[in-house]
């Protein structure tokens, strides 16, 4: 293989993943050293006195809340800005009655039942995101299973299977048992010799029967070993008609040229590998956790204009947004969490190098549909309970409520979560047209969509007025050239947030960016 | 599988500017760049589908995860640029703003938008893997023909080549 043929590490990884299963993706993963556990280290010390040293805050989501939690802590004088009313940036939750207006004026009133929400930003908290979750614990907030991985959720491909949604498990089965068989025949036909000795030969042959549930003369075949994992035409049960009824294996190369493996990648990825949660009530209770802490420092609605270091300190200028009156606040030091894509719009006198960066770095369109249905369908006729269905409509996934099992009444999901070109599509749409085209999609998976469907809420990253996009699109080129720069104390001012770390979009990323840089900040005002 | 598909995308990653028909290379490159950077969108990009046919579509809204499909200038600015520059081309403003395309005097000059289109700036990601030289063509020419623009020299495929 000529060098530039190599595989990347991210495509060996994939590619091992993909026909081994995730552990063994983890193991080749730790001995590359890819999946080390967070660097949160337990509770920042911010020791010595600062001295009534003071600090302005501009933003007050997790990075910004987090800051200013720990640097009251130490001593500081801390004032914090945020351009909305609420606390939390990202991390956000719209329930019924809440009005949200996007870009452009549409306005959206949110008509969910009691106790039904959509979180439009974060809504998944991975086990290593061991920052994130300390500080869940410190503040109260209560979490419970986010259920990544759903057996009896759908995989859909608009040209797969004719179009009708398969079962994760079914298409699981089939792949491994494929592959498996694949594999085995190609070691019992020796032309595997060069890479698996004789002694390994057989240990080679007991794990694909194993892992692929394949017979004893290595055929993934119809049967009860393929049934038990793929799923019964007619399921065991009790009584003198208790006997199940094998499901039919499909010709070997069904699974692999429906491509709808390629959703079973996802859940082997070290971000989305169980055990996830969420917080119970929905993803903001992490940012009222915070605002219970830090809620009286926080200066809301004030749009800052411009900000202007000197020798001696840090001045903001701003505008409040519900009044329209101007203002300035000051301190000793700025710490900066306002997204780039707004950042790199305002006047702020620092050097080039990180003048550079903050204009660097694109944002991602995202957007995610809550749909409210009369009743839960998806539990009650299809025996989905949370998990996620994947789909290569514009859509992309459908994400089934992690919580409420067995209600009666309403039920809210997750009715599309697109990025890329689709999400800037969506995006482009008014609200209404986006939500009854997620309808239209979504009945393509879901036919009751089409009796059960009451209304919904659609939240296109772009049009958020105070983020203007998704998160920081970093190149790797951006990275190589501007990360640093972005992330280096400029006189008075550091920077903290999702983009000011390796973890893009991940509330553990703005974390660990704002510890990083408070721990930074400190030592700097230590030292006189 | 994957490693099928990770050579074909290393080859198409060292081309600078495939051709506008070469819609499988345009893909596997988007798809490459995204999933090097951030994970969370391998659930997006992991699926590609044959382009439905116009007739169907005639906006050509939604016809694949990687690349934009809008057959004219007016469906590629409704399509996408309307996202963040409003239907009116009014621009909008919150925290930060997206800057008004009406009655907009730099783009008198079409170099000017069709590299904005290409590159991005700031918070604006660039269109170049996604939009054809036909379709960057056909959007600057719209704009600069609409929302009380008036300048309506033509703008070329080949000019935009040029500026890859």
């Amino acid at each position: 293989m000529p060098p530039d043929a190599a595989p990347t590490r991210r495509a060996l990884l994939a590619g091992i993943g993909a026909v081994a299963g995730g552990s063994a993706l983890y193991l080749a993963m730790t001995s590359l050293g890819l999946a080390a556990e967070s660097t949160y280290a337990g509770p920042i010390r911010l020791e010595g006195d600062p001295k009534g040293a003071s600090v302005l805050i501009l933003g007050a989501g997790v990075a910004g809340m987090a800051a200013a939690m720990e640097l009251r802590q130490a001593g500081y004088a801390v004032t914090v800005l945020d351009y909305n009313a609420r606390p939390g940036g990202r991390t956000w939750t719209i329930r019924g009655g809440d009005r949200y207006e996007e870009l452009g004026g549409a306005v959206q009133d949110c008509r969910f039942g009691p106790g039904l929400y959509i979180n439009p930003g974060p809504w998944r908290l991975p086990y290593h995101h061991r920052g994130m979750l300390d500080y869940c614990k410190r503040l109260g907030v209560a979490l419970e299973p986010f259920i990544q991985v759903n057996h009896n959720a759908y995989i859909h491909g608009r040209s797969a299977y004719g179009g009708k949604p398969q079962r994760y498990r079914t298409i699981q089965a089939d792949f491994h048992g494929t592959t498996a068989e694949l594999l085995a025949k190609a070691v019992n036909a020796d032309t595997l010799d060069q890479l698996v000795s004789k002694d390994d030969r057989e240990a080679l042959l007991a794990s694909l029967r194993s892992f692929g549930g394949l017979d004893a003369d290595y055929r993934y075949r119809t049967g009860y070993s393929s049934s038990s994992r793929r799923g019964w035409d007619k399921p065991p049960g009790g009584g003198p008609d208790g006997a199940p009824v094998v499901s039919q294996v499909g010709a070997s190369s069904d699974v692999l040229k429906s491509g709808l493996w390629r959703a079973l990648v996802i859940a082997q990825d070290y971000d989305y590998q169980t055990t996830l949660f969420q917080p119970v009530g929905g993803m903001d209770m992490i940012a009222r956790g915070f605002a219970r802490v830090v809620g009286d420092l926080i200066r809301p609605s004030t749009k800052v204009t411009a900000i202007r270091q000197d020798d001696h300190g840090v001045t903001a200028i701003w505008t409040d947004v519900k009044t329209g009156a101007a203002g300035q606040s000051r301190a000793d030091w700025c710490l900066c969490t306002i997204p780039l894509s707004v950042l790199s719009q305002i006047e702020m006198n620092v050097g080039a190098p990180m003048a550079s960066a903050i204009a660097a770095v694109p944002y991602a369109a995202g957007l995610k549909i809550g749909l409210q249905f009369k009743r839960r369908f998806w539990e009650q006729d299809d025996g989905i309970y949370g998990g996620i269905s994947y789909t290569d409509l514009p859509i992309n996934q459908i994400g089934y409520p992690n919580t409420g099992y067995f209600a009666d009444g309403p039920g809210v999901l997750l009715g599309a979560y697109p990025f890329g070109p689709y999400a800037f599509e969506f995006t482009a749409l008014p609200p209404k047209e986006r939500i009854r085209k997620a309808v239209e999609f979504g009945t393509q998976i879901h036919p009751q969509y089409a009796a059960e469907f009451e209304h919904g809420v659609a939240v296109g990253w772009h049009r958020v007025p105070g983020n203007l996009g998704c998160f920081g699109l970093w190149s790797q080129e951006a990275r190589r050239t501007h990360y640093q720069n972005l992330c280096a104390l400029d006189g008075r001012i550091l920077l903290a947030g999702e983009h000011a770390s390796y973890i893009p979009a991940w509330q553990e990323g703005a974390l660990l960016s704002a510890l990083d840089a408070i721990g930074r900040l400190h030592q700097r005002v230590m030292q006189g | 599988m994957m490693f099928f598909f990770e050579k074909k995308n290393q080859k198409t990653s060292i081309r600078l500017a495939p051709p506008s028909g070469e819609r499988s290379a345009q893909r596997l490159k988007v798809f490459c760049f995204f999933s090097s950077e951030k994970k969370l969108l391998l659930a997006c990009l992991l699926f590609w589908v044959p382009i439905p046919a116009q007739a169907q579509n005639p906006a050509g809204l939604f016809g694949s995860p990687s690349h934009y499909t809008e057959p004219t200038g007016g469906a590629v600015y409704r399509g996408i640029c309307a996202g963040c520059h409003m239907p009116a081309g009014q621009g909008a403003s919150g925290a930060g703003a997206y800057p008004a395309l009406a009655q907009n005097p730099r783009l008198a000059v079409a170099a000017y938008p069709i590299l904005r289109v290409l590159r991005g700036k700031g918070a604006m990601p660039g269109f170049a893997g996604t939009l054809s030289n036909q379709q960057i063509a056909d959007v600057v020419a719209f704009i600069r023909q609409n929302f009380g623009n008036a300048d309506p020299d033509p703008v070329t495929p080949d000019e935009v080549q040029s500026l890859r």
